[in-house]
């Protein structure tokens, strides 16, 4: 019985056993890390690179968070982070001035091809009404062959020593840029989600879209919305990307898709809809990454990492279905 | 021949607790072979919890169960199966895809011999054979997608013949059916009772119970309240048993001063689904409109609430003429629709009362660019308190609230988006009899704020006790308007079988 | 809601506490650790026999030298690799060993190791616009250099030929150089044509159809690595040519070595020693440490196969078995 108890009170909430996920997985790294006499993992140092890493992604993260709750999904953000940062890349090399203004430029050029594309998306599932995971798996091909068809296939570099400030520069000499501009747009998606208008037929239309329409929430307007922000804030983590890497590569971002989706579900967003926090979101990250770092640390290599992730994945949904089992026992 | 003094199942001192609620305390039910057995109660009150436990999806804590005067322990709904136990859901459990024969011997396909193959000759057969007990005579190769409701549901009772059951359940079978098919359905039942078979039937439609039943049990909160012969208790006694005191009135109509007109429809068409249909509602009363299933009524509903397009016809609100293209434009111009299926179209049941009681007009809670939650928060306890919603909280997820709470979960969403214009299709079905009449004083404190209303339903009962005005509809066309003073069951149902036409002014 | 958020707020303070606690702890390195220093890898992908016979020959050459050797694989994923580094970075092992997935985007991580005193080192492939200790690869341009002289001797001095092309990849502008100066000292020998082929088969086989129809009077060809020359083989045969025109390739792997063997119209092909590259990595890692003098550039030679290579060295093992 006392069993029961701590199983329901560990299994309540989402948040529980990814937090203690997490807390282990750092135990963990510490102690096998020095028994390879490399210790040091659970450290300052090592939490800012987890979420410098982390921060690309979560940038994707949160606008991934929002199609997938509407009931939606994107394929895309891979491609579109290859090909932005390909573009501002391209941009900052033609301008071929190291000046912050035309490196602004750049910038600006990479996140508006990231808009244009999420228009187009958002417009073919919004008003043509296309199954998203069908427009998006046509755009995630599109998008990787145009962003090799116009750098030939290779990487564009070296890129001005500006351009590298979003992807290497510090705030205040201490935290890195990219964590910055994640803490902002995750603070942008929590107020999206839970104080605006937009967040709440978010919801309503990924729990039951039929509802949503007869309550006249704009079907439309609101998914098109969704898929311009999730491909928007993609192109901006493929800037950061480019910037980090310092060369806008069209090889970069594939599969990250994947990882991203990963993430959110772990973080307890239902991919049927209508269900996740954005909080949830970052616990997923954090889980994700740590896991991904901790097993780099420890040096396990790269056939081994990838059977972790996916039973790192099959534990989520198990711990999900008991989520569900418990609840349902507890009517 | 078994006499029919002998009981064919007995349950007795069914106990379930469930944490925190006494869901069934010590509950008894007999039935007597050839007899069809009512079961009736409020939302709540245990029927499908003991219902459940006879077809061994949910275990008892307490109590004895009898088959044929055997004990028996039924700890799923395979040995369930196998005692001869069938149950009819109001969600059919059919294969949508799979053809009528696949469907009765899904899991049990006869096979050739000692192979692995289907005999499908055999299946066949032996699916004409059982669909002929129920009299539905259709292509066993047809996909039940195919099939209407009533059809799917005759498969259903074919299923059940098919694997020799004894007991049938069937849990609320007429919601979905039209008044000839519910004929065809309590005929096959009258065969099924001549064979010897039980049948437990749970039904709120409390009429019925006089028609097919043979005796009643009544439920409330968990307790065996009583069995009776059907012919030794009234419509009331019932009424009362289920909800524990005396119902003032079913239907607790108060006749207000007409007001002013705020909706006017004039020649609205929709190619396929209704032509030139011309109404008015006033302020302060009740519109009936009524007429058998599929004759057009929501289809009508829907086009004046923006969710279907309109090919032909204007709209007037208040006296001026609107254009509604989406349902965003209807609730603009002060329309509410309170659809018929209120699960799968009225509510977002994933969400909380509280966002589902604004979802429909957020910009009244929006503050600068921010939804203001602390006063989305009062506004929501408000209508929680007015309308007597019984939910632990306002955070409550609408998907655990019983039928008549979410349904008034959906009137506040419309209070709150200041409609003055209501259309409620079929507002009390799946709904029990007390949480009925209080949805009828909603309604009557609603036109006395001065709301107009339309009313879809296919209760005629309801449509008498509570409507100003009748609108009768046959075959996509206003068949004719009946006063409250004029109308009669009789009459109602003359307009609207196109026995007799009345032209409309 | 609330709730949520103010008990995720807590935990997440509390991970970074604990992470300041640990940090503290950190032991300082060197004294103890003089006798094993730990040198970081990261590189290309683990996917290929070329990296994994690398990657082997280093583990074995880092036990011998008493180096905690640590491999990361980027599978050629840029991310990957910046991921990797900065963490060896973190981890401040003593040296990097690294085969960049972008030559020209890794300049800037190169310099940050460097600035933090970890000596860096790549294999297999340059970075541009960075200063390394040591590069250490096959020698590509002796490779080209030798397939141009046995080619031309098979020409008997003159000719036509076609290069089927690469040039984005270092190494193969390095082949193509050594090739090209050795064609140079015959004059009766030219090469009349580059053609793209990407490194990829079916490319270069479109490319050689094309050349073999445009150009009816050419000799042969030297495909930039045995992709591209077996792509020239299928195109030249669907030709019905193969008597006429000769082809080169590089990389000897065991497809091009069967052609070789029986005496298709490719003829040679030049054999790399990732074995003996993982060693001389390791070995200059090891040179490093011990403060002995190291040259820019370690190449390892490389192995021209022909035919009669080949015949010797399956009677040798036949002598050996």
């Amino acid at each position: 019985m006392w069993l029961k108890s701590w199983l329901k009170l560990i299994f309540s909430r989402t948040w529980v056993p990814l937090t203690i996920t997490l807390i282990l997985e750092f135990i963990a790294f510490e102690i096998l890390g020095s028994l390879q006499g490399q210790p040091g993992f659970a450290s300052l140092s090592t939490t800012i690179l987890i979420l410098n890493q982390l921060s690309i992604f979560g940038i994707m993260a949160v606008g991934m968070n929002l199609v997938i709750i509407s009931g939606g999904i994107d394929l895309s953000i891979g491609s579109i982070s290859a090909i932005s940062g390909v573009i501002s890349a391209l941009v900052t090399v033609h301008l071929h001035i190291d000046s912050p203004i035309y490196i602004l430029i750049s910038y600006i050029a990479g996140v508006a091809i990231g808009l244009i594309t999420g228009s187009i998306i958002g417009s073919l599932i919004a008003f043509i009404e296309i199954p998203p995971f069908i427009v998006t798996l046509a755009f995630m091909s599109l998008l990787r062959g145009l962003a090799n068809i116009i750098t030939a296939g290779k990487p564009i570099s070296p890129l001005p020593e500006n351009f590298l400030f979003l992807g290497r520069g510090q705030f205040l000499n201490t935290i890195p840029i990219s964590i910055v501009i994640f803490i902002l747009v995750f603070l942008w998606g929590y107020l999206v989600l839970n104080y605006t208008r937009l967040g709440r037929h978010i919801y309503a239309i990924g729990g039951n879209e039929v509802s949503a329409k007869l309550s006249g929430v704009p079907i439309r307007k609101t998914k098109l919305l969704v898929y311009i922000a999730c491909s928007g804030l993609s192109a901006l983590a493929g800037i950061i990307l480019a910037s980090r890497m310092g060369s806008g590569s069209p090889k970069v971002g594939i599969g990250d898709e994947l990882a991203v989706i990963a993430s959110v579900v772990i973080g307890g967003t239902s991919l049927s809809g209508g269900k996740g926090t954005i909080w949830g979101t970052l616990l997923g990250l954090c889980v994700v990454f740590t896991l991904n770092t901790g097993l780099n640390w420890i040096g396990v290599e790269t056939f081994g990492q990838q059977v972790t992730l996916g039973l790192v994945i099959l534990t989520a949904i198990l711990v999900d279905k008991i989520q569900a089992k418990l609840k349902t026992s507890n009517e | 021949m078994p006499s029919h003094d002998n009981l064919l199942l007995e349950m007795k001192h069914i106990t379930k607790r469930f944490p925190g609620v006494l869901a069934l305390d010590k509950v008894k039910l007999e039935l007597r072979y050839g007899e069809v057995h009512c079961l009736v109660g409020e939302n709540g009150a245990g029927k499908s919890t003991l219902m459940k436990i006879l077809a061994g999806a949910v275990p008892m804590d307490d109590g004895e169960i009898y088959i044929e005067g055997k004990k028996v322990e039924i700890t799923s709904p395979f040995q369930a199966q196998q005692l001869g136990i069938s149950m009819i859901y109001q969600e059919f459990n059919l294969i949508p895809y799979l053809s009528v024969a696949e469907n009765i011997f899904l899991g049990r396909e006869p096979k050739k011999g000692k192979t692995p193959f289907i005999d499908w000759k055999r299946m066949y057969k032996d699916a004409e054979d059982v669909l002929n007990l129920v009299g539905l005579k259709i292509d066993v190769r047809t996909p039940v997608v195919e099939l209407s409701v009533a059809q799917q549901q005759m498969v259903e009772i074919a299923k059940a013949l098919s694997i020799k059951a004894k007991i049938i359940v069937m849990d609320e079978p007429s919601a979905t059916l039209t008044d000839h098919e519910l004929k065809t359905l309590f005929d096959i039942i009258r065969t099924l009772r001549r064979q010897d078979l039980g049948i437990i039937y749970i039904s709120h439609r409390l009429e019925e119970l006089y028609e097919i039943g043979n005796r009643v049990t009544v439920m409330r909160d968990g307790q065996y309240i009583g069995t009776f012969e059907i012919c030794d208790v009234t419509r009331e006694d019932i009424i009362r048993m289920m909800v524990g005191r005396e119902l003032t009135e079913e239907y607790p109509k108060v006749i207000f001063k007409r007001g002013p007109e705020r909706l006017r429809v004039e020649n609205l068409t929709r190619k396929g689904a209704f032509e030139n249909i011309s109404f008015s509602v006033h302020a302060g009363e009740i519109v009936g409109l009524t007429g058998l299933v599929g004759a057009g009524r929501t289809e009508v509903a829907r086009a004046i609430f923006g969710a279907d397009p309109l090919d032909k016809g204007k709209i007037y609100v208040d006296g001026s003429e609107v254009k509604i293209r989406s349902p965003q434009e209807a609730i603009y111009h002060g329309i509410g629709l309170l659809t018929e299926d209120r699960k799968n179209q009225g509510l977002v049941l994933s969400m909380t009362v509280r966002e589902n009681t604004t979802l429909a007009n957020l910009k009244r809670v929006t503050k600068w660019l921010f939804l203001n939650i602390p006063e989305e928060k009062r506004v929501s306890k408000k209508f929680v308190e007015e309308l007597q919603i019984r939910t632990p909280s306002i955070e409550q997820i609408a998907q655990n609230l019983s039928g008549g709470n979410q349904q008034k979960v959906v009137l506040a969403k419309w209070l709150f988006t200041n409609s003055k214009i209501l259309i409620f299709d079929e507002p009390t079905r799946g709904i029990d009899v007390g949480a009925k009449a209080e949805i009828f004083k909603l309604m009557n404190q609603l036109l006395e704020r001065g709301v107009a209303i339309l009313m879809i339903s296919s209760e005629l009962p309801e449509v008498l006790g509570m409507c100003d005005r009748i609108l009768v509809m046959h075959e996509g066309r206003l068949a004719g308007e009946l006063s409250r003073e004029e109308a009669t069951q009789e009459k109602i149902m003359q307009l609207a079988t196109g026995y007799i036409k009345k032209n409309v002014a | 809601m609330h709730n949520r958020l103010f008990i995720s707020l807590i935990s997440i303070c509390l991970l970074f506490t604990m992470g300041l606690s640990c940090g503290k702890n950190e032991t300082p390195k060197g004294a103890t650790e003089s006798l094993s220093k730990t040198v970081g890898a990261s590189l290309l992908t683990q996917t290929h026999v070329f990296y994994q016979d690398l990657a082997d020959a280093m583990r074995e050459t880092a036990v011998k030298n008493g180096l905690n050797l640590r491999i990361q694989y980027a599978e050629f994923d840029p991310r990957k690799q910046n991921d990797q580094i900065e963490m060896f970075i973190l981890q401040r092992v003593d040296a990097l060993i690294i085969s960049p997935t972008d030559s020209s985007g890794i300049g800037p991580l190169i310099k940050e190791a460097m600035n933090k005193k970890i000596p860096v080192f790549t294999v297999d492939i340059t970075a541009k616009d960075a200063d390394v200790v040591c590069h250490i690869a096959s020698d590509n341009y002796q490779g080209g250099y030798m397939l141009g002289k046995f080619l031309a001797d098979k020409l008997e001095g003159k000719g036509k030929i076609a290069i089927i092309d690469h040039p984005t990849v270092t190494s193969v502008q390095e082949r193509v150089k050594g090739f090209e100066d050795a064609i140079k000292e015959y004059p009766g020998i030219e090469v009349v044509q580059k053609v793209p082929g990407d490194g990829q088969r079916d490319k270069a086989m479109r490319a050689t159809q094309d050349l073999i129809a445009s150009r009816p009077d050419l000799d042969a060809i030297f495909g930039i690595n045995d992709d591209s020359a077996l792509g020239a083989l299928a195109g030249v045969e669907s030709a019905g040519l193969q008597n006429r025109i000769k082809i080169v390739g590089f990389d000897a792997t065991p497809e091009a070595c069967n052609a070789i063997l029986e005496g298709k119209c490719l003829i040679a092909d030049i054999a790399q020693y990732p074995r003996e590259i993982g060693k001389s990595a390791i070995e200059t890692v090891s040179d490093y440490f011990k403060a002995k003098e190291i040259p820019k550039v370690r190449q390892i030679p490389v192995k021209l196969i022909t035919r009669e290579t080949l015949l010797q060295e399956r009677s040798n093992q036949n002598a050996k078995s």
